[in-house]
Protein backbone atom coordinates (compact mmCIF):
# COMPACT_ATOMS: atom_id res chain seq x y z
CA UNK A 1 0.00 0.00 0.00
CA UNK A 2 1.26 3.28 -0.91
CA UNK A 3 2.02 6.07 1.69
CA UNK A 4 -0.52 8.71 1.56
CA UNK A 5 2.15 11.69 0.43
CA UNK A 6 2.08 14.70 3.18
CA UNK A 7 2.65 17.91 1.22
CA UNK A 8 5.59 19.84 2.33
CA UNK A 9 5.08 22.29 5.03
CA UNK A 10 5.51 25.03 2.50
CA UNK A 11 2.73 24.36 0.80
CA UNK A 12 0.31 24.75 3.67
CA UNK A 13 1.91 28.34 3.87
CA UNK A 14 1.35 29.16 0.06
CA UNK A 15 -2.22 27.90 0.35
CA UNK A 16 -2.53 30.18 3.56
CA UNK A 17 -0.70 33.48 1.67
CA UNK A 18 -3.18 32.37 -1.09
CA UNK A 19 -0.55 32.02 -3.91
CA UNK A 20 -2.06 31.86 -7.22
CA UNK A 21 -0.80 29.77 -10.26
CA UNK A 22 2.26 30.38 -11.64
CA UNK A 23 3.52 31.45 -8.05
CA UNK A 24 4.30 28.49 -5.23
CA UNK A 25 6.39 28.06 -2.56
CA UNK A 26 9.62 26.54 -2.52
CA UNK A 27 11.28 26.79 0.83
CA UNK A 28 10.01 28.22 4.20
CA UNK A 29 12.43 28.45 7.44
CA UNK A 30 10.76 28.99 10.72
CA UNK A 31 13.10 30.66 13.26
CA UNK A 32 11.98 30.19 16.46
CA UNK A 33 14.12 32.75 18.33
CA UNK A 34 12.86 35.27 16.49
CA UNK A 35 9.08 33.65 15.97
CA UNK A 36 9.56 34.49 12.17
CA UNK A 37 8.35 32.54 9.08
CA UNK A 38 10.46 32.88 6.23
CA UNK A 39 8.53 32.03 3.09
CA UNK A 40 10.23 31.77 -0.35
CA UNK A 41 8.25 31.87 -3.63
CA UNK A 42 9.20 31.32 -6.92
CA UNK A 43 7.28 31.08 -10.85
CA UNK A 44 9.69 28.89 -11.90
CA UNK A 45 9.03 25.28 -13.12
CA UNK A 46 9.41 22.48 -10.38
CA UNK A 47 12.80 21.29 -10.67
CA UNK A 48 13.47 16.93 -10.54
CA UNK A 49 15.13 17.63 -7.34
CA UNK A 50 11.78 18.98 -5.85
CA UNK A 51 10.07 15.85 -7.86
CA UNK A 52 11.96 13.87 -6.03
CA UNK A 53 11.60 15.59 -2.63
CA UNK A 54 8.11 15.14 -3.10
CA UNK A 55 7.73 11.82 -4.04
CA UNK A 56 9.72 10.62 -0.82
CA UNK A 57 7.58 12.59 1.57
CA UNK A 58 8.27 16.00 3.08
CA UNK A 59 12.11 16.60 3.60
CA UNK A 60 13.41 20.45 3.11
CA UNK A 61 16.20 20.10 0.85
CA UNK A 62 17.58 23.03 -0.86
CA UNK A 63 16.75 23.70 -4.09
CA UNK A 64 19.30 25.14 -6.06
CA UNK A 65 17.71 28.34 -7.23
CA UNK A 66 18.41 28.96 -11.59
CA UNK A 67 19.38 32.46 -10.42
CA UNK A 68 22.45 31.69 -8.17
CA UNK A 69 23.00 35.39 -7.54
CA UNK A 70 20.08 36.98 -7.66
CA UNK A 71 18.77 39.35 -5.10
CA UNK A 72 16.60 38.28 -2.07
CA UNK A 73 13.59 40.17 -2.19
CA UNK A 74 11.85 40.56 1.12
CA UNK A 75 8.58 41.70 2.39
CA UNK A 76 6.67 41.53 5.58
CA UNK A 77 3.49 39.77 5.76
CA UNK A 78 0.34 39.55 7.68
CA UNK A 79 1.49 37.38 10.80
CA UNK A 80 1.14 34.09 10.86
CA UNK A 81 -0.53 32.91 14.25
CA UNK A 82 2.67 34.16 16.96
CA UNK A 83 4.87 34.44 14.66
CA UNK A 84 5.91 37.21 12.08
CA UNK A 85 5.55 36.31 8.27
CA UNK A 86 8.24 37.47 5.67
CA UNK A 87 7.83 36.55 2.03
CA UNK A 88 10.52 36.28 -0.29
CA UNK A 89 11.73 35.83 -3.70
CA UNK A 90 14.83 35.40 -5.89
CA UNK A 91 12.75 36.04 -9.27
CA UNK A 92 12.66 38.66 -11.65
CA UNK A 93 9.23 40.89 -11.59
CA UNK A 94 7.76 42.21 -13.55
CA UNK A 95 6.10 45.74 -12.55
CA UNK A 96 2.46 44.09 -12.06
CA UNK A 97 3.99 41.65 -9.88
CA UNK A 98 4.56 44.22 -7.41
CA UNK A 99 0.85 44.49 -7.64
CA UNK A 100 0.09 40.46 -6.38
CA UNK A 101 -0.75 40.46 -2.46
CA UNK A 102 2.21 38.79 -1.81
CA UNK A 103 4.66 40.87 -3.13
CA UNK A 104 4.89 44.57 -2.13
CA UNK A 105 5.49 47.84 -3.87
CA UNK A 106 9.13 48.46 -4.74
CA UNK A 107 9.93 50.57 -2.15
CA UNK A 108 7.81 49.20 0.34
CA UNK A 109 8.72 46.83 3.04
CA UNK A 110 5.17 44.93 3.10
CA UNK A 111 3.55 42.87 0.99
CA UNK A 112 0.76 44.71 -0.62
CA UNK A 113 -1.68 42.70 1.58
CA UNK A 114 -0.25 43.96 4.86
CA UNK A 115 -0.43 47.90 3.52
CA UNK A 116 -4.05 47.06 2.79
CA UNK A 117 -4.42 46.75 6.50
CA UNK A 118 -1.81 49.45 7.53
CA UNK A 119 -3.50 51.64 5.17
CA UNK A 120 -7.16 51.00 6.52
CA UNK A 121 -5.63 52.01 9.90
CA UNK A 122 -4.39 55.30 8.78
CA UNK A 123 -7.76 55.79 7.43
CA UNK A 124 -9.41 55.01 10.67
CA UNK A 125 -7.29 57.66 12.58
CA UNK A 126 -5.17 55.21 14.28
CA UNK A 127 -2.10 56.53 16.13
CA UNK A 128 0.95 55.19 14.30
CA UNK A 129 2.93 54.88 17.27
CA UNK A 130 -0.15 52.31 18.17
CA UNK A 131 0.09 50.55 14.44
CA UNK A 132 4.00 50.10 14.93
CA UNK A 133 3.48 48.65 18.60
CA UNK A 134 0.35 46.10 17.21
CA UNK A 135 1.41 45.05 14.09
CA UNK A 136 5.13 44.85 15.21
CA UNK A 137 6.21 47.02 12.17
CA UNK A 138 9.44 49.47 12.42
CA UNK A 139 8.81 53.14 12.69
CA UNK A 140 10.84 53.86 10.01
CA UNK A 141 9.35 51.54 7.38
CA UNK A 142 6.02 52.97 8.19
CA UNK A 143 6.75 57.01 8.26
CA UNK A 144 8.10 55.74 4.50
CA UNK A 145 4.79 53.63 3.87
CA UNK A 146 2.71 57.12 5.07
CA UNK A 147 5.11 59.31 3.08
CA UNK A 148 5.00 57.57 -0.41
CA UNK A 149 0.51 57.95 0.19
CA UNK A 150 0.70 61.44 1.25
CA UNK A 151 3.00 61.85 -1.35
CA UNK A 152 0.64 59.77 -4.02
CA UNK A 153 2.83 57.20 -4.92
CA UNK A 154 0.82 54.49 -3.30
CA UNK A 155 -3.09 53.62 -4.07
CA UNK A 156 -5.24 52.15 -2.23
CA UNK A 157 -8.88 51.83 -1.56
CA UNK A 158 -10.27 52.76 1.47
CA UNK A 159 -13.82 50.98 2.82
CA UNK A 160 -14.51 52.68 6.11
CA UNK A 161 -15.35 50.65 9.15
CA UNK A 162 -19.07 50.41 10.75
CA UNK A 163 -18.15 52.75 13.47
CA UNK A 164 -16.44 55.31 10.55
CA UNK A 165 -19.07 55.17 8.75
CA UNK A 166 -21.41 56.08 11.59
CA UNK A 167 -19.43 58.95 12.44
CA UNK A 168 -19.89 60.09 8.93
CA UNK A 169 -23.33 59.57 9.12
CA UNK A 170 -23.05 61.70 11.92
CA UNK A 171 -20.50 64.45 10.89
CA UNK A 172 -22.44 64.62 7.58
CA UNK A 173 -25.80 65.88 9.92
CA UNK A 174 -26.49 69.85 10.78
CA UNK A 175 -24.03 70.50 14.09
CA UNK A 176 -25.58 70.54 17.31
CA UNK A 177 -24.61 71.24 20.71
CA UNK A 178 -22.61 68.14 22.00
CA UNK A 179 -20.20 69.73 24.41
CA UNK A 180 -20.66 71.84 27.58
CA UNK A 181 -20.68 75.58 26.67
CA UNK A 182 -18.67 75.73 30.15
CA UNK A 183 -14.65 76.73 28.60
CA UNK A 184 -12.46 74.19 28.45
CA UNK A 185 -8.99 74.89 29.84
CA UNK A 186 -7.54 73.27 26.72
CA UNK A 187 -8.91 74.96 23.93
CA UNK A 188 -9.93 78.07 25.58
CA UNK A 189 -13.71 78.62 23.93
CA UNK A 190 -16.46 76.48 23.41
CA UNK A 191 -15.68 74.28 20.03
CA UNK A 192 -18.70 75.65 17.96
CA UNK A 193 -16.41 78.66 16.21
CA UNK A 194 -14.19 75.86 14.01
CA UNK A 195 -16.82 74.26 11.07
CA UNK A 196 -17.33 71.00 11.66
CA UNK A 197 -14.87 68.63 9.26
CA UNK A 198 -17.71 67.52 6.94
CA UNK A 199 -18.02 71.71 6.08
CA UNK A 200 -16.92 72.43 2.47
CA UNK A 201 -14.93 75.48 4.04
CA UNK A 202 -12.30 72.75 4.40
CA UNK A 203 -11.99 71.40 1.13
CA UNK A 204 -11.93 75.09 -0.25
CA UNK A 205 -9.43 76.14 1.42
CA UNK A 206 -6.82 73.12 1.28
CA UNK A 207 -7.53 73.49 -2.56
CA UNK A 208 -6.92 77.12 -2.56
CA UNK A 209 -10.42 78.16 -3.35
CA UNK A 210 -10.48 80.09 -0.25
CA UNK A 211 -7.65 82.53 0.76
CA UNK A 212 -8.05 83.55 4.14
CA UNK A 213 -5.04 85.82 6.10
CA UNK A 214 -2.61 83.63 8.51
CA UNK A 215 -0.60 85.29 10.79
CA UNK A 216 -0.05 81.69 12.90
CA UNK A 217 3.34 80.67 11.47
CA UNK A 218 2.00 76.72 12.18
CA UNK A 219 -0.84 77.04 9.97
CA UNK A 220 1.05 79.10 6.96
CA UNK A 221 3.55 75.77 6.60
CA UNK A 222 0.81 73.36 7.36
CA UNK A 223 -1.45 74.45 4.29
CA UNK A 224 1.65 75.05 2.30
CA UNK A 225 2.48 71.32 2.67
CA UNK A 226 -1.13 70.23 2.78
CA UNK A 227 -1.67 72.06 -0.36
CA UNK A 228 0.89 70.87 -1.96
CA UNK A 229 -0.05 67.34 -1.26
CA UNK A 230 -3.30 67.40 -2.56
CA UNK A 231 -2.85 68.97 -5.91
CA UNK A 232 -1.11 65.60 -6.36
CA UNK A 233 -2.94 63.16 -4.94
CA UNK A 234 -5.51 61.24 -7.33
CA UNK A 235 -6.70 59.54 -4.55
CA UNK A 236 -10.28 60.85 -2.62
CA UNK A 237 -9.67 58.90 0.16
CA UNK A 238 -6.31 60.27 1.11
CA UNK A 239 -7.44 63.90 0.73
CA UNK A 240 -10.03 63.11 2.90
CA UNK A 241 -7.12 62.01 5.24
CA UNK A 242 -5.87 65.76 4.35
CA UNK A 243 -9.08 67.28 5.39
CA UNK A 244 -9.02 66.12 8.55
CA UNK A 245 -5.59 66.49 9.27
CA UNK A 246 -6.33 70.20 8.64
CA UNK A 247 -9.53 70.28 10.88
CA UNK A 248 -7.30 68.51 13.54
CA UNK A 249 -4.96 71.02 13.49
CA UNK A 250 -7.02 74.09 13.81
CA UNK A 251 -9.76 72.47 16.47
CA UNK A 252 -6.44 72.12 18.20
CA UNK A 253 -5.47 75.16 18.34
CA UNK A 254 -8.69 77.45 18.46
CA UNK A 255 -7.76 79.36 21.25
CA UNK A 256 -4.55 81.03 19.23
CA UNK A 257 -6.52 80.72 15.95
CA UNK A 258 -8.83 83.32 16.08
CA UNK A 259 -7.77 85.64 14.10
CA UNK A 260 -7.87 82.68 11.18
CA UNK A 261 -11.38 81.70 12.70
CA UNK A 262 -12.94 84.46 12.73
CA UNK A 263 -12.47 84.48 8.69
CA UNK A 264 -13.73 80.84 8.13
CA UNK A 265 -17.66 81.19 7.79
CA UNK A 266 -19.25 77.68 8.16
CA UNK A 267 -21.76 77.04 5.34
CA UNK B 1 8.88 84.30 31.91
CA UNK B 2 11.47 86.96 31.23
CA UNK B 3 14.51 87.56 29.48
CA UNK B 4 16.71 86.89 32.52
CA UNK B 5 15.89 82.90 31.26
CA UNK B 6 18.63 83.61 28.89
CA UNK B 7 21.73 84.59 29.71
CA UNK B 8 25.23 84.63 28.18
CA UNK B 9 27.12 83.35 31.60
CA UNK B 10 30.75 82.24 33.04
CA UNK B 11 31.10 78.40 32.81
CA UNK B 12 31.37 78.29 36.40
CA UNK B 13 27.58 79.90 36.21
CA UNK B 14 26.10 77.76 34.23
CA UNK B 15 27.32 74.82 36.33
CA UNK B 16 25.57 75.99 39.11
CA UNK B 17 22.46 76.15 37.57
CA UNK B 18 23.17 72.70 36.24
CA UNK B 19 23.64 71.88 39.73
CA UNK B 20 19.89 73.41 40.93
CA UNK B 21 18.38 70.63 38.77
CA UNK B 22 17.29 73.15 36.23
CA UNK B 23 15.79 72.11 32.70
CA UNK B 24 18.57 74.31 30.18
CA UNK B 25 19.82 74.22 26.89
CA UNK B 26 23.45 76.09 26.20
CA UNK B 27 25.35 76.29 23.38
CA UNK B 28 28.91 76.96 23.60
CA UNK B 29 32.17 76.40 22.54
CA UNK B 30 32.76 72.15 22.60
CA UNK B 31 36.00 72.39 25.44
CA UNK B 32 33.30 74.50 27.54
CA UNK B 33 30.29 72.01 27.36
CA UNK B 34 32.43 68.86 27.46
CA UNK B 35 33.62 70.40 31.65
CA UNK B 36 30.46 71.21 32.29
CA UNK B 37 28.85 69.26 35.07
CA UNK B 38 25.71 66.25 34.13
CA UNK B 39 22.40 67.78 34.59
CA UNK B 40 19.00 68.51 33.07
CA UNK B 41 20.98 70.08 29.61
CA UNK B 42 21.23 69.58 26.24
CA UNK B 43 23.85 71.45 24.25
CA UNK B 44 25.00 72.37 21.16
CA UNK B 45 28.12 73.47 19.87
CA UNK B 46 28.95 77.33 18.76
CA UNK B 47 30.40 80.25 19.22
CA UNK B 48 28.43 83.27 18.21
CA UNK B 49 25.69 85.12 20.72
CA UNK B 50 23.78 87.98 20.90
CA UNK B 51 23.72 88.58 24.77
CA UNK B 52 22.30 91.47 26.41
CA UNK B 53 25.52 93.48 26.29
CA UNK B 54 25.70 92.89 22.14
CA UNK B 55 26.67 90.41 19.55
CA UNK B 56 29.87 88.31 21.49
CA UNK B 57 31.92 85.91 19.29
CA UNK B 58 33.32 83.66 22.76
CA UNK B 59 35.20 80.47 23.54
CA UNK B 60 34.88 81.17 27.12
CA UNK B 61 31.32 81.49 28.24
CA UNK B 62 28.44 79.77 26.98
CA UNK B 63 24.74 81.04 25.95
CA UNK B 64 22.45 79.28 28.60
CA UNK B 65 18.09 79.25 28.15
CA UNK B 66 16.12 78.31 31.30
CA UNK B 67 12.87 76.66 30.51
CA UNK B 68 10.05 77.05 32.91
CA UNK B 69 8.84 73.64 33.24
CA UNK B 70 5.70 74.79 35.41
CA UNK B 71 6.33 71.60 38.11
CA UNK B 72 5.78 69.17 35.20
CA UNK B 73 8.89 66.88 34.12
CA UNK B 74 10.25 67.37 30.42
CA UNK B 75 12.73 64.48 28.58
CA UNK B 76 15.55 64.49 27.26
CA UNK B 77 16.09 61.68 24.28
CA UNK B 78 18.94 61.60 22.09
CA UNK B 79 17.55 61.01 18.44
CA UNK B 80 19.87 59.22 14.89
CA UNK B 81 18.80 59.94 12.03
CA UNK B 82 16.25 56.41 11.05
CA UNK B 83 14.30 57.79 14.55
CA UNK B 84 13.96 61.38 13.84
CA UNK B 85 10.52 61.34 12.01
CA UNK B 86 8.95 60.31 15.31
CA UNK B 87 10.22 63.59 16.48
CA UNK B 88 7.27 65.40 16.82
CA UNK B 89 5.01 61.77 18.38
CA UNK B 90 7.03 61.94 21.13
CA UNK B 91 6.40 64.98 21.74
CA UNK B 92 4.02 66.21 24.60
CA UNK B 93 0.44 66.55 23.99
CA UNK B 94 0.46 69.75 25.35
CA UNK B 95 4.05 71.54 25.03
CA UNK B 96 6.82 71.86 22.93
CA UNK B 97 10.06 70.52 22.06
CA UNK B 98 13.24 71.95 21.57
CA UNK B 99 15.79 70.18 19.31
CA UNK B 100 19.40 71.10 18.46
CA UNK B 101 21.01 69.65 15.64
CA UNK B 102 24.98 68.85 14.60
CA UNK B 103 25.21 71.15 11.25
CA UNK B 104 26.99 69.14 8.07
CA UNK B 105 25.52 66.26 9.44
CA UNK B 106 23.37 63.16 7.69
CA UNK B 107 21.12 63.96 10.46
CA UNK B 108 21.05 67.96 9.50
CA UNK B 109 20.46 66.71 6.33
CA UNK B 110 17.46 64.12 6.89
CA UNK B 111 15.87 66.53 8.88
CA UNK B 112 16.31 69.56 6.39
CA UNK B 113 14.97 67.61 3.64
CA UNK B 114 11.67 65.74 5.39
CA UNK B 115 11.14 67.56 8.68
CA UNK B 116 7.66 68.71 6.88
CA UNK B 117 7.02 65.42 6.26
CA UNK B 118 7.22 63.73 9.80
CA UNK B 119 3.86 63.05 11.36
CA UNK B 120 2.54 65.45 14.06
CA UNK B 121 4.82 68.19 12.03
CA UNK B 122 3.21 71.63 12.45
CA UNK B 123 0.76 69.85 15.52
CA UNK B 124 2.87 70.60 18.35
CA UNK B 125 5.42 73.62 18.86
CA UNK B 126 8.93 72.33 17.67
CA UNK B 127 11.91 75.27 17.64
CA UNK B 128 15.91 74.76 18.00
CA UNK B 129 18.83 75.01 15.99
CA UNK B 130 21.93 73.93 14.10
CA UNK B 131 24.81 73.81 16.14
CA UNK B 132 28.31 74.95 14.47
CA UNK B 133 31.67 76.06 15.18
CA UNK B 134 34.04 78.92 15.20
CA UNK B 135 34.86 80.05 11.33
CA UNK B 136 38.49 79.52 11.82
CA UNK B 137 38.28 75.67 12.91
CA UNK B 138 35.48 74.27 10.31
CA UNK B 139 38.48 72.30 8.59
CA UNK B 140 39.18 71.16 12.02
CA UNK B 141 36.31 70.83 14.37
CA UNK B 142 32.87 69.59 13.63
CA UNK B 143 29.50 70.48 15.05
CA UNK B 144 28.59 68.72 18.01
CA UNK B 145 25.24 68.19 20.26
CA UNK B 146 25.57 66.97 23.98
CA UNK B 147 23.53 65.44 26.13
CA UNK B 148 23.76 67.14 29.31
CA UNK B 149 22.57 63.56 30.90
CA UNK B 150 25.59 61.91 30.44
CA UNK B 151 28.16 64.48 28.99
CA UNK B 152 28.17 62.72 25.07
CA UNK B 153 29.27 64.74 22.93
CA UNK B 154 27.17 63.61 19.40
CA UNK B 155 28.10 64.38 16.19
CA UNK B 156 25.41 63.03 14.15
CA UNK B 157 22.47 62.63 16.49
CA UNK B 158 19.86 65.37 17.97
CA UNK B 159 19.21 66.26 21.38
CA UNK B 160 16.16 66.77 22.41
CA UNK B 161 14.20 68.55 25.13
CA UNK B 162 10.14 67.42 24.90
CA UNK B 163 8.86 70.32 27.67
CA UNK B 164 4.77 69.41 29.01
CA UNK B 165 3.14 72.32 30.06
CA UNK B 166 0.12 72.93 32.08
CA UNK B 167 -3.52 72.92 29.82
CA UNK B 168 -3.88 76.99 30.29
CA UNK B 169 -0.48 77.93 28.52
CA UNK B 170 -0.44 77.27 24.97
CA UNK B 171 3.24 77.76 22.58
CA UNK B 172 3.27 80.54 20.35
CA UNK B 173 6.59 80.10 17.41
CA UNK B 174 7.17 83.55 15.82
CA UNK B 175 9.60 84.48 13.57
CA UNK B 176 11.43 87.48 12.05
CA UNK B 177 12.43 87.31 8.66
CA UNK B 178 14.31 91.00 7.32
CA UNK B 179 13.67 89.16 3.81
CA UNK B 180 11.03 89.18 1.77
CA UNK B 181 10.55 87.69 -2.06
CA UNK B 182 12.20 90.61 -4.48
CA UNK B 183 10.21 91.50 -7.84
CA UNK B 184 12.60 89.00 -10.25
CA UNK B 185 11.75 85.94 -11.81
CA UNK B 186 10.45 82.78 -10.03
CA UNK B 187 12.80 80.62 -10.04
CA UNK B 188 11.95 76.73 -9.61
CA UNK B 189 14.15 73.68 -9.05
CA UNK B 190 13.34 70.27 -10.50
CA UNK B 191 15.18 68.15 -7.32
CA UNK B 192 15.09 68.62 -3.84
CA UNK B 193 18.98 69.32 -2.07
CA UNK B 194 21.20 71.02 -0.65
CA UNK B 195 22.97 71.86 -4.79
CA UNK B 196 21.20 72.56 -8.10
CA UNK B 197 22.80 73.22 -11.40
CA UNK B 198 19.66 74.21 -13.26
CA UNK B 199 16.82 75.81 -12.70
CA UNK B 200 13.25 76.46 -14.36
CA UNK B 201 13.22 80.13 -15.18
CA UNK B 202 10.27 81.41 -17.59
CA UNK B 203 9.49 77.66 -18.13
CA UNK B 204 12.88 77.12 -19.79
CA UNK B 205 15.80 75.24 -17.97
CA UNK B 206 18.68 77.28 -17.07
CA UNK B 207 22.12 77.32 -15.25
CA UNK B 208 21.54 78.53 -12.12
CA UNK B 209 25.11 79.74 -11.23
CA UNK B 210 25.17 81.49 -14.78
CA UNK B 211 22.23 83.05 -14.15
CA UNK B 212 22.99 84.38 -10.68
CA UNK B 213 26.25 85.64 -12.15
CA UNK B 214 24.20 87.04 -15.16
CA UNK B 215 21.95 89.60 -13.24
CA UNK B 216 25.19 90.17 -10.29
CA UNK B 217 23.11 88.84 -7.95
CA UNK B 218 24.37 89.23 -4.19
CA UNK B 219 24.15 85.82 -2.43
CA UNK B 220 23.93 87.43 0.99
CA UNK B 221 20.28 87.81 -0.20
CA UNK B 222 18.97 84.39 -0.16
CA UNK B 223 16.13 82.54 -2.34
CA UNK B 224 12.58 83.47 -0.54
CA UNK B 225 9.23 80.94 -0.89
CA UNK B 226 5.61 82.62 0.42
CA UNK B 227 4.50 79.72 2.68
CA UNK B 228 1.11 81.44 2.21
CA UNK B 229 2.24 84.28 3.83
CA UNK B 230 5.11 83.21 6.06
CA UNK B 231 8.87 84.01 4.01
CA UNK B 232 11.07 81.09 4.00
CA UNK B 233 14.71 81.42 2.72
CA UNK B 234 16.87 79.04 1.41
CA UNK B 235 20.21 80.66 2.11
CA UNK B 236 23.74 80.66 -0.39
CA UNK B 237 26.32 78.70 0.14
CA UNK B 238 28.67 78.56 -2.68
CA UNK B 239 28.42 78.99 -6.30
CA UNK B 240 30.70 77.04 -7.69
CA UNK B 241 32.15 78.56 -11.05
CA UNK B 242 34.16 75.31 -12.20
CA UNK B 243 31.51 72.75 -12.58
CA UNK B 244 28.67 75.56 -12.23
CA UNK B 245 26.62 74.42 -9.42
CA UNK B 246 25.39 76.20 -6.44
CA UNK B 247 25.54 75.18 -2.95
CA UNK B 248 22.82 75.65 -0.09
CA UNK B 249 22.69 75.71 3.59
CA UNK B 250 18.95 74.33 3.27
CA UNK B 251 17.10 72.05 0.66
CA UNK B 252 14.97 73.41 -2.04
CA UNK B 253 12.76 71.38 -3.05
CA UNK B 254 10.44 71.00 -6.47
CA UNK B 255 7.28 72.75 -7.40
CA UNK B 256 8.02 75.54 -4.77
CA UNK B 257 8.29 79.10 -6.48
CA UNK B 258 11.46 80.84 -5.16
CA UNK B 259 12.70 84.52 -6.10
CA UNK B 260 15.87 86.08 -4.97
CA UNK B 261 15.22 88.38 -2.08
CA UNK B 262 14.73 91.97 -2.64
CA UNK B 263 17.74 94.50 -2.13
CA UNK B 264 18.07 94.86 1.32
CA UNK B 265 19.23 98.95 2.35
CA UNK B 266 18.30 99.11 5.92
CA UNK B 267 20.90 97.99 8.83
CA UNK B 268 20.59 95.07 9.94
CA UNK B 269 20.36 96.52 13.98
CA UNK B 270 17.85 98.68 13.00
CA UNK B 271 15.41 96.04 10.65
CA UNK B 272 15.77 93.38 13.59
CA UNK B 273 15.15 96.10 16.96
CA UNK B 274 11.91 97.10 14.61
CA UNK B 275 10.64 94.04 13.67
CA UNK B 276 10.58 92.53 16.99
CA UNK B 277 9.80 95.27 18.79
CA UNK B 278 5.89 94.07 19.39
CA UNK B 279 7.16 90.25 20.34
CA UNK B 280 6.41 89.40 23.76
CA UNK B 281 9.39 88.03 25.79
CA UNK B 282 10.09 84.81 24.82
CA UNK B 283 11.30 81.81 26.53
CA UNK B 284 13.38 80.78 23.89
CA UNK B 285 14.94 82.49 20.92
CA UNK B 286 17.85 82.32 18.42
CA UNK B 287 19.37 84.09 15.33
CA UNK B 288 21.61 82.84 11.98
CA UNK B 289 25.38 83.24 11.72
CA UNK B 290 24.88 84.50 8.59
CA UNK B 291 22.87 87.90 9.73
CA UNK B 292 25.22 88.23 12.56
CA UNK B 293 28.29 88.03 9.72
CA UNK B 294 26.47 90.26 7.21
CA UNK B 295 24.84 92.30 9.74
CA UNK B 296 27.88 92.78 11.51
CA UNK B 297 26.31 92.35 14.85
CA UNK B 298 29.09 91.89 16.99
CA UNK B 299 28.89 94.80 19.65
CA UNK B 300 25.20 95.77 18.40
CA UNK B 301 21.72 94.59 19.04
CA UNK B 302 18.55 92.69 17.85
CA UNK B 303 16.15 94.78 20.01
CA UNK B 304 15.62 92.79 23.14
CA UNK B 305 16.07 89.24 21.55
CA UNK B 306 18.70 87.29 22.82
CA UNK B 307 20.16 84.12 21.73
CA UNK B 308 22.90 81.81 20.16
CA UNK B 309 24.06 82.52 16.18
CA UNK B 310 23.40 80.19 15.11
CA UNK B 311 24.23 77.51 11.53
CA UNK B 312 20.54 77.12 10.82
CA UNK B 313 16.97 77.47 12.74
CA UNK B 314 14.49 75.52 13.49
CA UNK B 315 10.38 76.44 13.59
CA UNK B 316 9.00 73.56 12.86
CA UNK B 317 11.31 73.03 10.09
CA UNK B 318 14.66 74.47 8.58
CA UNK B 319 15.33 77.85 8.29
CA UNK B 320 18.20 79.54 7.40
CA UNK B 321 19.18 83.35 7.87
CA UNK B 322 15.68 83.84 10.35
CA UNK B 323 15.59 84.95 13.89
CA UNK B 324 13.27 82.46 15.83
CA UNK B 325 11.14 83.09 18.86
CA UNK B 326 8.92 80.90 21.12
CA UNK B 327 6.89 82.87 23.86
CA UNK B 328 4.17 81.19 26.06
CA UNK B 329 0.44 82.44 26.22
CA UNK B 330 -1.45 82.12 30.07
CA UNK B 331 -5.36 81.44 29.25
Amino acid sequence: MQAQQVPPIEEYFGLAVGLRSPWRPSKCTVNEASKTVHLWVTNQRVTPTEQRRRWFGPKTVQVASKMTNAEDKQWRHLDCMNYSCVIHTSDPLQPGDHELDWFGPPNITFTRCMARKVFQLLMEGVDMQVICDVLRIPFADLWKFKYDLDNGLLHFEYTPSARRKAKLHLDALPPVATRPAALDARTGEANSQVPDVSDPVWEHLINGTLSIDIKTLSLQLLLTKLRQQVSHLQSADVKIMKLRELHRYVERHQRVLRHELAQLKPS
Amino acid sequence: MNVLNQALLKPHEAAALIGSGAYLTIAGDETVLAGLPRGNWIGGTIPYFMAQEGGRTTREQVFVTKLDTFGLVPTITQYDAKHLPKVCLDAPDNGYSLIILPAFSKIHYEFAKNAPMYDDMYMKPLVGWISGVHLDDLATRSPKTLDGRTGELLEDRAVVLHVPLPDNISVNVNIVNLFKQGSGDAIYFEREGFSASTCIINQKPVSFAKYLKAIGHDTRLPLVADYNGASVNVSFKAVNPLDATVDFYGPVFPKVAYRLAGSFHVNYEAAFAQASADLPEASFSCNCILNYLYGELEGKHTGQVVGPMTFGEVAYQLLNQTMVQMTLEVH
